[in-house]
């Protein structure tokens, strides 16, 4: 019993020091929040891919960089307001 | 010197922890016996109650006396059970527990141990005479037993145990040690009257003894002080004595109710526990696992206690005892977090300058554990402070020495304030007070020394007084001022250096002289970090001190003392770094002949590390002869050897010397051949080691017919009966046939092995590796020598040695089986192993799959693979783990060459993962793990994906080991596959509604996520926007 326990805290405890990782409670905004900003760095991490969104969007590769990196505070938006009733239950 | 301390005083506590281990073991049913002056503290004044805790006194006379053994011996029979020189020195042992000391020579430096059983013992002799003593002194007629008056009440004055006590145990001490006995066991704890039936050791009870006997049902009448204070109690004795889950549980009690139970209640039982003289390691330590946890939840209720707490925490600074010092830091650590700085400033303050030496040595450590824990930058205004004091010069000299203390207990990471902290100091090098310059001095070595090799900026400002405090001082201050200048000459540029090392010097040779025993050290210690510096010149330190350094350090006195012969060959190998080996080694190679055994060790040891770092290149004709002529007469002249170090000289020696040992290896090989027939067991082992050290140079010299012969004695020496011996005997047997091959050895490898295969059987360990190693050597090498029948023999011996405790043995064994399958052929060999996974032992079935994979992988995998895979056709789970197991195994072995067998085994895998045994499945898991690592990249993707489909239903087990392998193969197939496909299968579970199957879910995804999130990028399902968010990640979709 002791042991599955620890097998399973020290595993979680590993994936927990990873920011980006993901758990059994997490919301679909989060999950997402997650993926779009690994995306984008990601899109800043490989110069080709920079180059090929730049040229797509006609922008110079610093501009579409610098745009990039804003777009990791938020990227999906705002998060999602709580409805209501769920507040109450809390 | 922490460590030469500690590791004496572990000793000691080794042995007291088996001490009462025995004691306790052996105390539990036996009854209590009558101890009439031990402090009554526990004897209810009322009446009656002493009577009822000792029944057998009220027995009539005339009645039988039953228990005339457990009551005592009669008065005149004190011999059979204590011997008459047990003055108590020896700490009682049962059998088990002097094994597990491993010595029974009585330890002399236990006195607290010494101090309690001599009052025991004495204890024993003086107890009062019971009624079966009296049946056997008087008359059976004409006295009769008076019942006690009512208001009688025995006398109770512990001082009086006192004042008897000891002069007897002192004349009792006096006959040395005696042997411990088995029965010489007295009773050390009393479980009739603690609660719980936790037992308690007599010294521990005026403790407890509110809660004792009985008197917790009294508990309605009290007040709730009362019962608080007796709740604590019992939770310490829980805590204390107890076993490990009612400890735990009292623990928890504890801490949780910390804060209801306030301070003053907790610290007024606690430390008083804390300074019980019978304290040991591990009650300390569960004490301050209470002290840190009540600690933490008290945090600032504890400040009007800190005084209180430090008063009994700061003696351990200074405690003998190791750990005891450690745990008193951790304490006072957590202690300072708890109250903070200034309370703890404001409480140590009057400390700073008391008059007495101790206190304000061990506040300066309490000072620096507490620099320690709050960090350095918020105590220097405090110390500057303290170290400029006017008032007195104790204040000065404990600040210096908090300085000191917290380069000693930080290390590097003083680094940061170490200009500030040398700021501090500085002025004390020229302060008035001897004593300030000292701790000065020390206090800017230990700076130097946890700041090596950086920071000599930093000490630019001490340079000078240092500079002239060595020419001006004598004795302690002096060696203060050398060791400082010692450790910061490391720290300097090479010219620096160099200019400093020829100033000191000139000190230092002066003081070669010296007796005392504390600059010696220093001295050799100084002159070794400068020789060690890059700016001093060879020449210099040829002419200017070496002359002068042998004459004085090497005698014999220096031999004696542990760290002086330390500490000197360490300086005299750095001096032959400098100037060269041979010259030294000419020095002191006569030596080698002097009669005092000790010091031609350290000769020995000194040219062993020489040689070692510097070869024999520049020892010449003549010193040869010396060093040989030397080495052969320490050799043969040593009487004890339990460091090796002449062995290990030797052996150095030999081989550095290489083909110029070719003219002495006679003279040699006839030493070790008179020695290999000595009486003596230890010689013979050491004749036999000497061997296996130089074969490889009696190679290079050409030496095969010597070789050939010293092979022929050691054959016939292999009925030795001596294990160590024996062990060693084959190792040199091994060495040999290593040098000169197989086809050349004599006696030949067909007459050997026979000879060796009975040896296999012999259980103890050295033996068993050195001759499974020699056998195995044959395997590789010499198969052909030997019948295959005589191969299939060792074979059924080697299944034996796959039980063995030793890793390394179990390894040479699975070897072995490999070299013989190689050899004759894995048929048999493979036979013989399928055979042996249908045997109960565990151990034994998982060495037998390793063997096989083994073999599968020196003989390629399809002479196996037919017959491993039908055996999974036997209907028993050993057998089918078995084969899946060696699976696993072949797999890791095989790597890339498994791409050849995946499809072979696919089937059988298949049908492991869907059997209905667990452990089928986590085999065949951890299979697919080492299959697809190896498979990477080879084209395999199609039964991978096969496998994975198989493997994948298994992700809802619950056992820890099975998920586990589980975890493992989607791993590996991660790998093999790429997380896309992983991606796809772990998709579906992420958001499902049951909580169980998104958190296994999730574990997976994390898993891949952690390990290559940046290729999972692309594989993300396209998610629609929503309201105000957007999902959609659109530069994916940019054509240009």
């Amino acid at each position: 019993m002791s042991e599955r326990e620890s097998l399973n805290s020290q595993l979680e405890h590993l994936q927990l020091r990873h920011v980006g990782t993901g758990h059994a409670d997490i919301t679909k905004y989060e999950w997402l929040t997650n993926q779009h900003r690994d995306t984008l760095s990601s899109y800043i991490g490989h110069p080709t891919f920079l180059s090929m969104i730049s040229i797509t969007e006609n922008e110079s590769m610093g501009r579409v960089r610098y745009n990039l990196l804003q777009r990791m505070v938020n990227p999906c938006g705002p998060p999602p307001k709580v409805k209501d009733d769920m507040q109450l239950d809390d | 010197m922490d460590q030469e301390m500690t590791s004496e005083w572990d000793d000691s506590e080794i042995k007291k922890k088996n001490i009462t281990a025995a004691s306790s073991a052996t105390a539990a049913p036996t009854p209590r016996r009558n101890r009439w002056d031990e402090t009554p503290t526990n004897i209810k004044p009322a009446g009656g109650g002493a009577v009822e805790e000792t029944p057998k006194r009220r027995s009539r006379w005339d009645e039988t006396p039953v228990n005339v053994n457990s009551g005592g011996l009669p008065l005149g029979a004190v011999t059979p059970q204590y011997n008459m020189n047990n003055g108590g020195v020896t700490p009682r042992f049962d059998s088990m527990a002097a094994a597990a000391a491993g010595n029974m020579t009585p330890n002399f430096k236990n006195i607290d141990q010494q101090v309690m059983q001599i009052q025991k013992d004495i204890d024993e002799r003086n107890r009062p005479l019971t009624d079966e003593d009296l049946n056997a002194l008087l008359p059976s007629e004409g006295f009769e037993i008076l019942q006690p008056p009512a208001g009688y009440v025995p006398i109770m004055t512990p001082a009086r145990k006192l004042t008897q006590a000891t002069p007897m145990g002192v004349a009792g001490t006096s006959g040395g040690f005696s042997i411990a006995e088995e029965q010489r066991v007295t009773i050390d704890y009393d479980i009739t009257a603690a609660p719980d039936g936790i037992a308690i050791k007599p010294e521990d009870k005026v403790y407890f003894e509110k809660i004792l006997n009985g008197k917790e049902d009294e508990d309605d009448n009290l007040s709730p002080e009362e019962q608080k204070e007796r709740r604590i109690m019992k939770l310490l004795l829980r805590i204390k004595n107890g076993t490990p889950p009612m400890r735990k549980q009292a623990l928890r009690q504890l801490t949780d109710k910390a804060r209801e139970f306030g301070p003053s209640a907790l610290f007024n039982q606690i430390l008083p526990l804390f300074t019980s003289q019978s304290l040991e390691d591990q009650e300390r330590h569960l004490l301050v696992k209470v002290i840190d946890r009540i600690l933490y939840k008290l945090d600032d209720l504890v400040r009007p206690y800190v005084r209180k707490i430090l008063s009994v925490i700061e003696p351990f600074l200074i405690d003998q005892n190791f750990y005891a010092r450690v745990e008193a830091r951790e304490i006072i650590s957590n202690l300072s977090k708890a109250a903070g700085l200034a309370s703890m400033t404001a409480t140590m303050r009057p400390d700073i300058d008391s008059p007495e030496e101790d206190i304000r040595n061990t506040t300066a450590r309490a000072f620096a554990v507490v620099a320690s824990a709050l960090g350095i930058p918020s105590l220097l205004p405090f110390l500057k402070a303290v170290c400029k004091s006017k008032k007195s010069w104790q204040a000065r000299h404990t600040g210096i020495k908090i300085v000191q203390q917290i380069a000693i207990l930080m290390g590097c990471a003083i680094l940061p304030h170490l200009k500030n902290l040398v700021e501090i100091v500085e002025h004390g090098l020229t302060d008035d007070q001897p004593k300030v310059r000292t701790i000065t001095a020390l206090a800017i070595s230990a700076l130097a020394e946890a700041s090596t090799p950086y920071g000599i900026e930093s000490f630019d400002s001490v340079l000078k007084p240092l500079w002239y405090g060595i020419r001006q001082y004598r004795e302690k201050g002096l060696a203060a001022f050398l060791k400082a200048i010692g450790y910061i000459i490391p720290l300097m540029d090479a010219s620096y250096a160099s200019y400093y090392t020829k100033g000191v010097m000139e000190v230092l040779v002066k003081e070669f002289k010296t007796n005392e025993d504390e600059m010696k050290k220093i001295v050799l210690k100084v002159v070794k970090q400068c020789i060690s510096t890059e700016g001093v010149e060879p020449d210099y330190v040829r002419e200017d001190i070496v002359p002068e350094f042998f004459k004085q350090f090497w005698v014999r006195r220096m031999a004696l003392d542990k760290r002086n012969y330390k500490l000197l060959v360490d300086t005299t190998v750095e001096i032959a770094n400098k100037v060269g080996g041979g010259e030294i080694i000419a020095k002191i190679v006569d030596d080698l002949k002097d009669e005092s055994e000790p010091y031609r060790k350290m000769v020995m040891e000194a040219i062993e590390r020489i040689v070692s770092t510097l070869g024999a290149s520049d020892i010449n004709p003549r010193l040869e002869e010396q060093l040989i002529d030397g080495i052969l007469y320490s050799f043969q002249e040593q009487t004890s050897d339990e460091t090796n170090i002449m062995l290990t000289g030797f052996g150095t020696v030999v081989l550095a010397l290489g083909i110029r040992i070719k003219p002495y290896l006679p003279q040699i090989a006839g030493t070790i051949k008179w020695r290999l027939n000595n009486k003596s067991a230890k010689v013979r082992q050491q004749a036999a080691d000497l061997i296996s050290r130089i074969a490889i140079v009696m190679q290079e010299c050409g030496e095969e017919q010597l070789m050939s012969h010293l092979g022929q004695i050691l054959y016939e020496y292999l009925g030795e009966e001596y294990p160590e011996v024996l062990g060693s005997i084959l190792g040199a047997l091994k060495a040999i046939v290593n040098v000169i091959g197989m086809t050349k050895m004599t006696p030949p490898i067909k007459d050997l092995l026979p000879r060796l295969t009975p040896i296999l059987k012999n259980r103890h360990e050295k033996v068993q590796e050195n001759c499974i190693d020699l056998v195995g050597r044959i395997a590789d090498r010499g198969t052909d020598f030997v019948s295959e029948r005589e191969w299939m023999r060792i074979c059924f011996e080697l299944l034996d040695m796959l039980k063995a405790h030793k890793k390394g043995i179990r390894r040479a064994a699975v070897n072995t089986f490999g070299y013989i399958a190689k050899g004759i052929g894995p048929h048999d060999v493979l036979s013989t192993l399928l055979n042996n996974l249908k045997v109960q032992d565990r151990q034994n079935r998982v060495c037998t799959t390793v063997a096989i994979a083994i073999v599968a992988e020196t003989c390629a995998p399809f002479t196996v693979l037919p017959g491993l895979m039908n055996e999974y056709r036997i209907p028993e789970l050993n057998v089918q783990n078995g084969v899946l197991k060696s699976l696993s195994f072949l797999f890791e072995y095989i790597g890339e060459m498994g791409k050849d067998y995946i499809y072979a085994v696919t089937p059988l895998l298949e049908d492991a993962l869907m059997d209905r045994d667990a452990v089928h499945r986590q085999t065949a898991c951890s299979a697919v793990k080492h299959m697809s690592l190896g498979v990477l990249g080879l084209g395999c993707e199609d039964s991978l994906i096969h496998l994975l489909n198989y493997v994948w239903p298994n992700v809802f087990e619950t056992s820890p080991h099975v998920i586990n392998a589980f975890l493992e193969a989607v791993e590996g197939l991660r790998f093999a596959l790429g997380p896309t496909i992983v991606l796809q299968y772990t998709l579906q579970g992420l958001f499902h509604p049951s909580r169980k199957v998104r958190n296994i879910y999730w574990k997976v995804y994390n898993m891949l996520y952690i390990s290559s999130q940046d290729a999972m990028i692309p594989s993300y399902p396209r998610v629609l926007d929503e309201n105000e968010n957007t999902y959609q990640r659109y530069e994916l979709d940019y054509v240009i």
